[in-house]
């Protein structure tokens, strides 16, 4: 896919930002989109800034949510400042607006990313640009 | 003492002369970012319970577990940039000394909770505490379960710390995920000491009666329902307000609203009397409509049937709405 996301260009890559193994997508609202890639098929769990349907949540103040997975909190997204936090998952916060991705205490402004598999890749160890697709995931479809 | 049970209501509580003024937290409900101060839903917590007079007690166990999340958070950070300097030293590209100490600062979470809050108390475990979590760690007697892999040794001396407190207060609430804490072997025990768990910081505003996202969430679901149920025979007002709300789940349904809703809460009936009841709502598909259902009702001494009426669904957005974000999402993933 081809799309501009937080000031990143990302040019055929098959996924621009994965937070361990979810990716995250942006539309040109601005919304952000979560997509579960572990497993052998693809789960849908924020479609434009809202829980996606049949996904377990839990609302928090000022409009964000905690989707989960029966009673185990995984993360927490709040639309209006564009921030995944992570509950369970040991992963950094991760934040995409219109001049930055934000990644921790990283920031990613202004890079173009040009035929990677991942674009950005977030796990509980580290942060890569330009990685190979790692072969355990769903094909990222909804 | 009679048993309490975990869903003893503050008034209940209050009325049997059992005071539950202090909220217990694990580490594992106080995940968040630290690195600009304390998560936002953390701080909104202790205020609430800073300003209805409630006691935060933070076991040093759950202290310093939350401690090295973030000194892991801050060395991982510090290596960052000192991996960063001597990548670009190693390309003869020159880099200003950095202080690394001054630029990632340590986070100090007590510090931070301490200077906005003054509720906030750390416990520390006593000998005696640590001796009986470590004979039930040995022979994995509950709250552990009898097959857990690890002996689990932190979360029975917090554990047995909130029971101790419990007992020695007359009530305390635990808020804990985790299964050792909030799993069913730790009923009888908490149930005898007046120990109230919940599995979170909404749930347990819930407990203590005070407003939650999901008791506001699910009141606003609710609302059309109570006139229906005043017909049926509840003896409720026509607008009550939900007094607790605990053990609220929510599934997304469709046209961004939820579709499942699942809760234990109490209200006040018409004659003051408290009405306690389980309630399962659930939005009919793409329809307008719902159906709520009441069950275990009590109503002061006596108990009511199931109850069950239907209302309007509420629709946040539109259907074409729903449509097109998640047309829009496909094109994103399979377009150009």
């Amino acid at each position: 896919m081809n799309l501009a996301m937080g000031s990143q260009t990302f040019v055929g890559v098959e996924i621009p930002l994965l937070w361990g193994t979810r990716a995250v997508l942006q539309d040109h609202a601005g919304k952000l989109s979560v997509i579960n890639l572990a497993g052998d098929v693809a789960s849908l769990e924020v479609l434009a800034d809202r829980p996606a349907p049949d996904i377990s949540y839990a609302p928090t103040a000022n409009d964000a949510f905690v989707i989960k997975k029966g009673e185990v909190e995984l993360y927490e997204y709040n639309p209006e400042s564009k921030v995944l936090t992570s509950a369970s998952l040991k992963l950094p916060s991760v934040q995409v607006v219109g001049d930055r991705i934000q990644v921790g205490g990283s920031v990613f402004s202004n890079n173009m990313i040009v035929g990677a598999g991942v674009g950005i890749v977030v796990t509980e160890t580290g942060i890569s640009m330009g990685a190979p697709l790692p072969r355990s995931l769903a094909v990222l479809q909804v | 003492m009679k048993l309490l049970g975990e869903s003893a209501s503050p008034e209940y509580v209050r009325e049997r002369g059992l005071p539950l003024q202090s909220v217990i937290l694990n580490s594992d409900v106080m995940w968040g970012d630290y690195s600009k101060g304390l998560p936002k839903r953390l701080s909104e917590f202790l205020r609430t319970c800073a300003r209805e007079g409630y006691s935060v007690i933070l076991p040093a166990t759950a202290l310093m577990e939350i401690s090295r999340a973030q000194n892991k958070t801050v060395a991982d950070s510090r290596q960052a940039v000192a991996q960063a300097i001597e990548t670009l030293r190693t390309h003869a590209i020159s880099c200003p000394e950095v202080d690394l100490e001054k630029l990632v600062k340590d986070i100090d979470v007590l510090a931070m909770m301490k200077s906005a809050y003054s509720n906030v108390v750390i416990v520390q475990a006593s000998l005696e505490q640590y001796h009986e979590a470590l004979r039930r760690a040995c022979f994995h007697l509950s709250p552990q379960l009898s097959n857990a892999k690890s002996d689990e040794m932190r979360d029975l001396v917090i554990w047995i710390t909130a029971v101790d407190l419990a007992k020695a207060e007359g009530g305390a609430l635990l808020v804990s995920q985790d299964v050792v804490h909030s799993g069913k072997l730790g009923d009888e025990e908490a149930a005898g000491v007046g120990l109230v768990r919940a599995k979170n910081l909404d749930d347990a505003l819930g407990v203590l009666g005070l407003h939650s996202s999901s008791g506001g969430l699910l009141s606003d679901l609710l609302a059309p329902s109570w006139a229906e149920f005043k017909k049926q025979g509840l003896p409720v007002e026509e607008q009550p307000s939900l007094r607790t709300v605990r053990r609220a789940a929510f599934v997304q349904g469709h046209y961004g609203a939820p579709g499942v809703a699942t809760a234990e809460i109490s209200l006040s009936g018409c004659d003051g009397q408290e009405i306690r009841a389980d309630v399962d709502y659930r939005a009919e598909g793409e329809s307008s409509l719902a159906t709520v259902t009441l069950s275990s009702i009590t109503c002061g001494d006596g108990k009511l049937e199931r109850l069950a009426v239907t209302i309007p669904a509420p629709r946040v957005i539109t259907p074409s709405q729903e449509h097109q974000d998640l047309e829009a999402l496909r094109t994103l993933i399979g377009g150009s």
